[in-house]
């Protein structure tokens, strides 16, 4: 007893216990009636946001460091929402792209109110690189025959080859047996255009024969069609010249382009009609 | 006096730890008293009045900034520092035991901070007193151990005119 009683640090700890008891005890309703507290807290405010913008950012630390599944969760959770974000992009950026395609066919079938089209997309193509024939998702319960032309703004794509109730098969400008008669929109010569011009093995355009030997061609001449046949509308775009062949004549008198993208078409218009007077 | 004041920073430096960065990294609040365990380990290994000049000064400023009660955590630190000061003077400063007598001073510590929230009104939830503050207790134990090796590493460097 006597030496508990000689243990100075331990009476010391006694009485501090005993006074923090009785300092938190007043404490007890909280610390806003307390004289020092409201003086300490405001002298300790910046310590605190201080202290707080550190717990922050040594938290975040050992989170990623020591809780790396919940940054995997969270990074998973965000990957998906950027997935569905970008398939949402997509599909606005197609529909975007899709009206476009449609507008301008709308466009062209308002600039040419003389004749009466079907707007079909293509469902399907030939695997080759530069296709021969295509399928629309226009058939005969749109009006859509045989031998119709289809087209584009950009130029002809071809003529229906065959029809289903719903689909039709289109042999395209591609195809070396298609032949369209055709004009020469600066000086009235016809000629028969018809057959792939290639070089090196790359398609440059189609071939046009049969002008008259006087014709004055030029690079640049536009080629529309010339009605005659009947099967394609006359004064149809059909392309540019963009070779003449001045050697004399041999196999060809000119080079035409093509500007439709057979490759890339995705919309076309079949022309289901065309007003007799301008036929 | 003098070769005890480096002992005040590294207690704000624990106080900074337990509120600011354990909090952080408590897992269904179970965490150590980083504090805590620096005055048990200050304790066994040099003089009581360093573990007490920790647990007071400790105690307070971890009452000062994150505590609503003032003077409750010091009181809680300066007993668990009694206790293990008892513990030590019995059975000389054996490091192995130190991890036994800080978890029955922990034990003492959290005693009196669980009896004087009850007294001024708190729930008793014996659940939360199993799930976390037992687990914590453990910890805090655990943690005298390289504390208590530090100290001892301090008192090679500076001979024995640390610890007199």
């Amino acid at each position: 007893m006597r030496k508990l009683w000689k243990n100075r640090p331990m009476w010391i700890a006694l009485i501090a216990i005993i006074l923090l008891i009785v300092l938190a005890a007043f404490t007890a309703n909280g610390r806003s009636g307390w004289p020092g507290d409201g003086l300490f807290r405001n002298a300790a405010a910046p310590v605190a946001e201080f202290l707080h913008t550190l717990e922050r950012d040594v938290g975040a630390f050992f989170t990623r460091v020591f809780a790396p599944s919940e940054i995997q969760e969270e990074n998973a959770r965000l990957k998906e929402t950027i997935l569905e974000q970008e398939q949402r992009l997509a599909l606005l950026d197609e529909t975007e792209k899709e009206n476009a395609r449609l507008s301008e066919l709308l466009n062209f079938a308002e600039e040419n109110p003389n004749m009466r089209f079907v707007t079909a997309s293509v469902i399907g193509r030939d695997s080759n690189p530069y296709i021969d024939v295509i399928t629309l998702n226009a058939g005969s319960r749109s009006g859509v025959t045989e031998k119709m032309a289809v087209i584009t703004p950009d130029g002809m794509v071809g003529r229906v080859s065959e029809v289903g109730p719903n689909w039709c098969r289109v042999k395209t400008m591609c195809d070396e047996k298609l032949r369209v008669s055709v004009i020469v929109q600066r000086t009235r010569d016809e000629g028969m255009l018809g057959g792939l011009y290639e070089v090196d093995g790359a398609v440059v355009g189609t071939m046009l024969y049969f002008l008259s030997g006087n014709a004055d061609l030029r690079v640049g001449d536009t080629i529309r069609t010339s009605g005659i046949g009947g099967f394609f509308p006359k004064g149809l775009y059909v392309g540019t010249v963009i070779a003449v062949n001045t050697e004399g004549r041999g196999t060809h008198d000119a080079i035409v382009s093509m500007d439709v993208d057979f490759a890339h078409l995705e919309n076309a218009l079949i022309v289901v009609g065309v007003d007799e007077a301008v036929r | 006096m003098k070769r005890r004041l480096w002992l005040i920073p590294a207690a704000a430096l624990t106080v900074f730890l337990d509120c600011f960065v354990f909090t952080g990294l408590s897992v269904n609040g179970i965490r150590p008293l980083f504090t805590l365990s620096l005055a048990l380990a200050a304790t066994g290994v040099t003089k009581v009045q360093d573990g007490m000049l920790i647990a007071f000064f400790g105690g307070l400023l971890s009452d000062l900034f994150c505590n609503p009660y003032l003077g409750l955590s010091a009181a809680a630190y300066l007993a668990a520092v009694t206790v293990m000061h008892g513990f030590v003077r019995k059975s000389g400063k054996k490091l192995w035991l130190f991890p036994l007598f800080a978890a029955v001073g922990a034990i003492a510590a959290e005693t009196l901070i669980f009896g004087f929230s009850v007294v001024i009104g708190a729930v008793f939830d014996p659940l939360k007193l199993l799930r976390t503050t037992l687990p914590s207790i453990v910890l805090e134990a655990l943690l005298v151990l390289p504390l208590s090796a530090l100290f001892r590493s301090r008192i090679k460097e500076k001979g024995n005119a640390f610890v007199r």
